[in-house]
């Protein structure tokens, strides 16, 4: 049954080799029109495509942590803000920023204001009234925001002393004092009880590590102001995203401070420029590479110009397929077209070099073509679906950046395939006709040379292979896995470079772990936050995290506001403290009447009850420190999600068993930080890793199978340089500090389909009986390989150089296996074949 | 005898207060005159006495001082006992400190609401009114005096300031919304002195 399946797939792929034989070169018009008829039919497909530029969407977002961490982000607005970073020097900064603000706060982008909000300083005056009332709300509900170990010092504030003190104070502050400035914070807390509350709600609201003393939101060093902005549209609007950038850049363009800017909406244009740059620069020098590779190698211009045809036939029609599967398509994926570019030129290179090595060797124009496309092709077709199977084998894969690339390459090698094989019949014909000239021999390329040395030493070729393949093996069990999700980004680009700045000079600590309690009430919710609080508390006593945040920090529980107003009753001793404010103000010359709202509330501390936390949050909802309130609880549908930030440095931070506590304390807590993200997704691309790799290696396994029906030692031909490839691209990344990223780790799977296709090219051509003639084979069927293996790697090297850390990933891994691969199939399969039939001489 | 010279000092106070009585004069001519007033200064040093007339308190606050203005965006007050407090404005940035306080409060204020911007208004000839501004003028032989009432529903109801043709400022009058009203007065204005950055620091 086995034998049977593999002996029709065999017969069907000559059968069908053979009907594109015949109706190419019978009916050329015929498959041409229609051809082209499927090509325009993609390229209306293509149309429907959207192309989505977020990094973040290349990645499973149903990965708890992820999920978590895009949540969060979507929660709290900072998934749409932009930020502005100005450098420059510490006295003029302030002014820079105030005109750039106020450049951006005019800034209209069709007819309407292009940011909806801009923040860059501590205190803004705009806001003094609500920050007043604020003031006077948290005053009056002291015991919502003052801690229990703050109580003493609240009561000593009402001491006669120390408020003779604090109004001698205030006259000097009011003497002093431009247009009423400070009347209105006077009035609502002349003792400053505001000095106990502020600091907490600083330290709530503060997501950055910013300078303490300034009221500008400066690093510490001075070096750096950021500014953060909403623009008035979502990021989803590129029009508007584009726009905003060229806005940007208008009102920065006379600034004297350097001021770079990243977000999502910056991030998409300038990725997208970035990329597209990127992409532009590598289809045109991969295109022209490999058509100076094929015109040097055979002389002749009308080939040469059926490769770029060719190619565009391939990307428009891989393209356009995608588009019948998937709605969008990420600009990164975008790379495959010099991918295609490297891999499509393949057949035609095989097929013509076979072509015109007949006609030079006396064929007549039919036999030699039926040769190129029946023999040379049933392996150029066996080598296209190795190749493009492993890549179709990432589809199932759940990391967006490699399904999509996947299916794109593999849509794209099988597309190339069958334009170089409905094309070039045709063209050969035309050309012997119209254009007939005298065929050369093609130049041998050295591999003569090689052959003869395989052929005269060859137990040292294979002794000196095992030995690399060893050395290097044993590197390979050295090389790391790099699971920052940020290297993966276009290392130059502005948006990138200032997410590095912030990091840098900002980040509270280098790492932060987010929590998140959710649930239809509000008070339950809060109160899970609490005990997770407890558990951070006592993570930084112990030191292992170096700050954490919640709403719990800010606004005390029930049970804490019980505790500080009995603290209260029992500092005051039954007497009524605004009695005695009420007399001091008398005696400095102070109209009482004017602080009367802040003596009722301090007449009423010593009586007051708990207040609902829901109220103590609308109020900060509606004050200029909302940021709290939107950093630390969020409401949607689902209900309430109370978020819990721990700040930590490198491993002191034993996450593990913080996780196992938090699952005991509350196991519907979900969590997110870099480090699980990364974990995560690593989990997952080692899963899809290994399906793929069953998958694609499976199916190259059996095509090999099919191919190698009769010689089954062709596949150890085959598989070995390829997988001895793998391992010494291994090995040299780890020589030279390469790591392993979620994306070029998928080269392991996709070296397999394209490194198995030059083995089988050898071994499938080299089978005369006499040396010379094995010779000749060896020589044109490695030509072929050389040159496509040349091709593949101007292809994949266009994408090493690009600034996109994915891509440039790729692009040097897959070199390095291919430039391995292409070594042992050239020297070492030779020798093998040398010490094999030798052998069975002997035998 | 005695009426004629009763005649000629009459006459001669008559002439004298017709001489400084004030008359009105167009509101662009008073705020071009504080422009050309304003040019030919680059910085100036004055010492003041204040009055403070707070609705927060019983009686009015007098103290005495002394400030320091340099262009395009440097302003700095000191204010002697019992009210001792330093103040420094430095464009759109407002730093005090009360007494003998190490503490420096802060305040950002708006970005037209600082002092490089008002300067900048005045950088060319006015030729109509600010969009939103009443301003009043009189002429009282070589003194100016211009009266700005801001619309909208900010604190400072009124502002008047007083000054010499030659740009000697010699009254600053706040009004506020809620009746508060502070009137400085400046003596031994001196002018172009080259002040440094060291005569702004609060420290």
């Amino acid at each position: 049954m086995y034998h049977r399946i593999i002996a029709w797939f065999h017969q069907a792929s000559c059968r069908h080799l053979e009907w594109i034989f015949r109706i190419t070169t019978t009916r050329p018009r015929f498959v041409l029109s229609i051809f082209f008829l499927v090509v325009a039919l993609s390229a209306l497909s293509i149309t429907t495509l959207r192309f989505d530029t977020n990094i973040f969407n290349l990645f499973p977002s149903r990965q708890p942590a992820l999920k978590l961490l895009l949540d969060s982000l979507e929660w709290s607005g900072s998934s749409g803000e932009a930020y502005f970073l100005l450098e420059g020097d510490k006295q003029l900064l302030p002014r820079e920023a105030g005109t750039f603000a106020e450049r951006l706060r005019l800034t209209q982008i069709d007819g309407r204001p292009a940011f909806k909000r801009i923040t860059w300083q501590v205190y803004d005056e705009k806001q003094a009234g609500s920050f007043t009332e604020l003031v006077a709300y948290s005053v009056a509900h002291a015991q919502l925001f003052i801690l229990p170990g703050d109580v003493p010092g609240l009561l000593q504030r009402f001491k006669p002393a120390d408020m003779n003190i604090a109004l001698q104070r205030l006259q000097a502050g009011l003497a002093g004092q431009f247009a009423g400035s400070a009347t209105g914070l006077a009035t609502a807390d002349p003792l400053s009880l505001r000095d106990l509350i502020l600091p907490r709600f600083k330290a709530g609201s503060q997501a950055l590590d910013l300078d303490p003393a300034s009221p500008y939101f400066i690093s510490r060093d001075g070096t750096l102001l950021i500014m953060i902005a909403e623009p008035s549209r979502p990021v989803q609007d590129m029009v508007f995203a584009r726009k905003l950038v060229a806005a940007i850049n208008e009102a920065r363009r006379t600034a004297t401070v350097s001021i770079t800017c990243t977000g999502a909406h910056i991030s998409a244009v300038l990725d997208e420029q970035a990329m597209k740059s990127n992409i532009q620069i590598s289809i045109i020098s991969s295109v022209l590479v490999v058509l100076a590779i094929f015109y040097t190698a055979y002389r002749r211009i009308l080939p040469t110009l059926l490769i770029p045809l060719i190619l565009i036939c391939g990307v428009v029609l891989a393209l356009g397929t995608a588009g019948l599967f998937l709605h969008s398509i990420h600009i990164i994926s975008f790379a495959f077209t010099a991918l295609i570019t490297g891999i499509g030129t393949d057949y035609s290179i095989h097929l013509y070099d076979r072509f015109h090595s007949e006609r030079a060797a006396g064929r007549e124009t039919e036999e030699a073509l039926r040769l190129a496309l029946l023999n040379t092709g049933h392996g150029v077709f066996t080598a296209a679906v190795t190749t493009a199977l492993p890549f179709l084998a990432l589809c199932i894969s759940d990391v967006r950046a490699l399904s999509e690339l996947g299916l794109l390459v593999g849509l794209g090698v099988v597309f190339s395939l069958y334009a170089s094989l409905l094309f070039l019949p045709p063209l050969l014909i035309f050309m012997d006709r119209r254009f007939p000239i005298q065929y050369r021999p093609i130049p041998g390329l050295g591999l003569h040379g090689l052959w003869r040395v395989a052929r005269n030493c060859p137990a040292t070729v294979v002794a000196v292979t095992l030995l690399v393949v060893c050395g290097l093996g044993w590197s390979a069990t050295h090389v790391r896995f790099d699971g920052e999700l940020k290297n993966l980004q276009p290392r130059h680009s502005e948006a990138f470079i200032a997410q590095e700045r912030i990091e840098r000079h900002l980040s509270l600590a280098p790492h932060h772990l987010l929590v998140a309690l959710e649930g239809p009430d509000l008070a339950d919710v809060l109160a899970r936050a609490e005990k997770v609080g407890s558990l951070a508390d006592k993570l930084q006593q112990q030191g292992e995290i170096t700050a954490w945040s919640s709403l719990g920090r800010i606004i005390n529980s029930r049970s804490t506001q019980a505790e500080v107003l009995n603290l209260i009753k029992q500092g005051f001793g039954g007497e009524r403290p605004d009695a005695a404010l009420r007399l001091q103000l008398e005696q400095q010359g102070f109209s009482s009447e004017g602080f009367s709202s802040f003596l009722t509330a301090a007449g009423n501390l010593v009586q007051a009850m708990p207040v609902a936390t829901g109220e103590a949050i609308e109020k900060l909802s509606t004050s200029p420190l909302r940021g709290i309130v939107d950093r630390h609880l969020a409401r949607d549908a689902a209900g309430y999600h109370a978020l819990v930030y721990l700040h930590y440095r490198g491993d002191a931070f034993h996450q593990d068993t913080f996780l196992r506590n938090l699952q005991l304390i509350d196991p519907a807590a979900r969590t997110s930080s870099v480090d699980l993200v990364s974990r995560q997704l690593s989990s997952a691309v080692q899963k899809s890793f290994i399906q793929a790799f069953l998958l694609g290696g499976g199916l190259v396994l059996f095509l090999l199978l099919v191919h190698f029906l009769n010689t089954p030692t062709g596949i150890v031909y085959s598989l070995f340089p390829v997988l001895a490839g793998s391992v010494c691209m291994l090995g040299t990344m780890a020589l030279t500090g390469m790591r392993l990223n979620f994306m070029n780790s998928m080269v392991l799977v996709t070296i397999l389909g394209m490194g198995s296709d030059f083995g089988l090219y050898i071994r499938f051509r080299v089978n005369a009986e006499t040396a010379e003639e094995r010779e000749a084979q060896f020589v044109q069927i490695s030509r072929s390989v050389l040159l496509s293996a040349m091709t593949t790697i101007v292809g994949f090297g266009s994408l090493a150089f690009t600034d996109y850390g994915a891509m440039s990933s790729v692009g040097w891994a897959t070199n390095l296996g291919v430039g391995f691969t292409t070594i042992f199939c050239l020297l070492t399969i030779p020798a093998v074949m040398t010490l094999w039939r030798a052998r069975r001489c002997r035998a | 005898m005695r009426r004629i010279l009763q005649i000629i000092i009459c006459l001669g106070v008559m002439t004298a207060v017709q001489s400084v009585q004030a008359r009105s004069i167009p509101p662009l001519e008073g705020l071009e005159a504080l422009r050309k007033a304003l040019g030919g200064i680059s910085d100036f040093t004055a010492e003041i006495s204040q009055e403070k007339r707070l609705s927060l308190m019983k009686r009015t606050m007098t103290m005495a001082g002394t400030i320091r203005f340099r262009k395009p965006d440097l302003f700095y007050m000191e204010i002697g006992p019992p009210y001792s407090s330093r103040m420094v404005l430095r464009d759109g940035t407002v730093e005090q400190v009360i007494g003998n306080s190490t503490e420096r409060t802060r305040i950002v204020l708006p970005p037209e609401q600082g002092l490089k911007r008002w300067f900048s208004r005045f950088s060319s000839p006015i030729t109509s009114l600010p969009e939103g501004m009443g301003v009043t003028a009189d002429l009282a032989g070589q003194v100016y005096t211009v009266s700005i009432v801001p619309s909208g529903r900010g604190q400072v109801q009124e502002l008047t300031i007083v000054f010499l043709v030659d740009g000697t400022i010699k009254k600053l009058i706040i009004a506020e919304q809620n009746g508060d009203r502070s009137t400085m007065i400046f003596r031994k204005v001196v002018r172009n002195s080259g002040l440094r950055d060291k005569d702004f620091r609060i420290d």
